[in-house]
């Protein structure tokens, strides 16, 4: 795996044991190590940031 | 009387991810949609401070007492600290180089983490402002700590780059292990900045951070745009060097996008 994704993953890791966000409506899956493959991408916000990329890099 | 400032730091020890350029340029776009501002200068390197001031009054504010560093080193009420700004609605507390030794001035005091949240009260009872932005430096020391307590909200400035996003995970592993002294710290949100939309990396970065959860992203990114540099050299904020630059419009967005979640 990358270092990004490795990072990523670490961050994701943080926040699971300790709620950091605004909205803890949200509830937090339980903080397993399988469970970090298993969650799906926020779609909005992939397809929102992708949308600003110019065409060749997509 | 609760009050209703929202008070908000932008902090990463990473240098050089752009803490105090988003600040000074968010600072300025929340006074160009009404909003009062005071900005806070936590920071050695007086960037923000430059950001609104020339050099001359920047030097000579950081010699003299009326600074952050007197104020916090004295355990000052802030209110007494304040310039106003060349723009009606948003003024300014300076740095001073003497932050550099601030780590050993809070050593010895009692409460040394809740100094600047002390020297913060009167500012927030009076309801003066609508935002208090604060800029930290790179580091992650006891005045970061000052910076963190004090503050509702935290937006953490990134640079789209692998050793960003390694940093970003190490701040986090920080913000987990100190949590139990901020209980009340908001991350708002992570923000890409000098993101450079030629380079094929940018993209492993986004999608990088799509396997974020729980960690809000802003969807506006700030592009790479020498306007932010020229604006600098020239001591505006980027809006009012030069309006129709891609980075004030940016700046802009993010700003509302900021404000969008504060006020949610
Ligand atoms: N969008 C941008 N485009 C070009 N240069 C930028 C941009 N944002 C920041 N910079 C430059 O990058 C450097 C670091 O930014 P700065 O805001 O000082 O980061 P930090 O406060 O985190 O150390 C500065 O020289 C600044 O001029
Ligand atoms: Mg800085």
């Amino acid at each position: 795996m990358s270092l990004s994704k490795k990072s990523i993953h670490r961050i994701n890791k943080a926040v699971e044991t300790q709620d950091f966000e605004k909205d803890s409506s949200v509830p937090l899956p339980p903080p397993t190590l399988s469970d970090t493959e298993k969650t799906p991408k926020n779609p909005l916000q992939k397809s929102r940031m992708i949308q600003n990329l110019p065409d060749y890099l997509l | 009387m609760a009050s209703s400032t929202h008070v908000l730091c932008f902090v990463n020890n990473k240098g050089g991810s752009g803490k105090s350029t988003t600040c000074a340029n968010v600072g300025y776009s929340l006074s160009s949609l009404g909003y009062k501002v005071l900005l806070i200068d936590g920071d050695m390197q007086l960037n923000l401070s430059l950001a609104y001031f020339d050099e001359d009054f920047v030097l000579e504010t950081a010699k003299s007492d009326k600074n952050l560093y007197t104020a916090i080193k004295s355990q000052k009420d802030l209110s007494d600290y304040i310039f106003p700004t060349r723009y009606p609605g948003i003024d300014m507390i300076l740095s001073s180089t003497l932050m550099s030794s601030i780590e050993y001035d809070l050593f010895t005091k009692w409460q040394r983490e809740y100094i600047l949240k002390n020297g913060l009260k009167n500012i927030l009872t009076e309801n003066k402002y609508d935002y208090i932005l604060i800029d930290s430096p790179p580091t992650l020391g006891g005045w970061v700590m000052n910076i963190l307590c004090a503050s509702h909200y935290m937006i953490t400035p990134v640079e789209a780059s692998p050793w960003g996003l390694f940093g970003l995970a190490n701040l986090f592993d920080f913000l987990n292990e100190i949590k139990y002294v901020t209980p009340d710290l908001q991350m708002l949100g992570v923000c890409i900045t000098k993101a450079d939309s030629r380079k094929s990396y940018l993209k492993q970065t986004l999608s990088a951070l799509e396997e974020l959860r729980h960690t809000h992203v802003f969807e506006t990114y700030i592009k790479v745009d020498s306007a932010i540099e020229w604006s600098q050299e020239n001591g505006r904020p980027v809006m009012d060097y030069k309006k129709s630059s891609r980075s004030a419009k940016e700046y802009l967005c993010l700003t509302k996008e900021v404000v969008e979640r504060v006020t949610q």
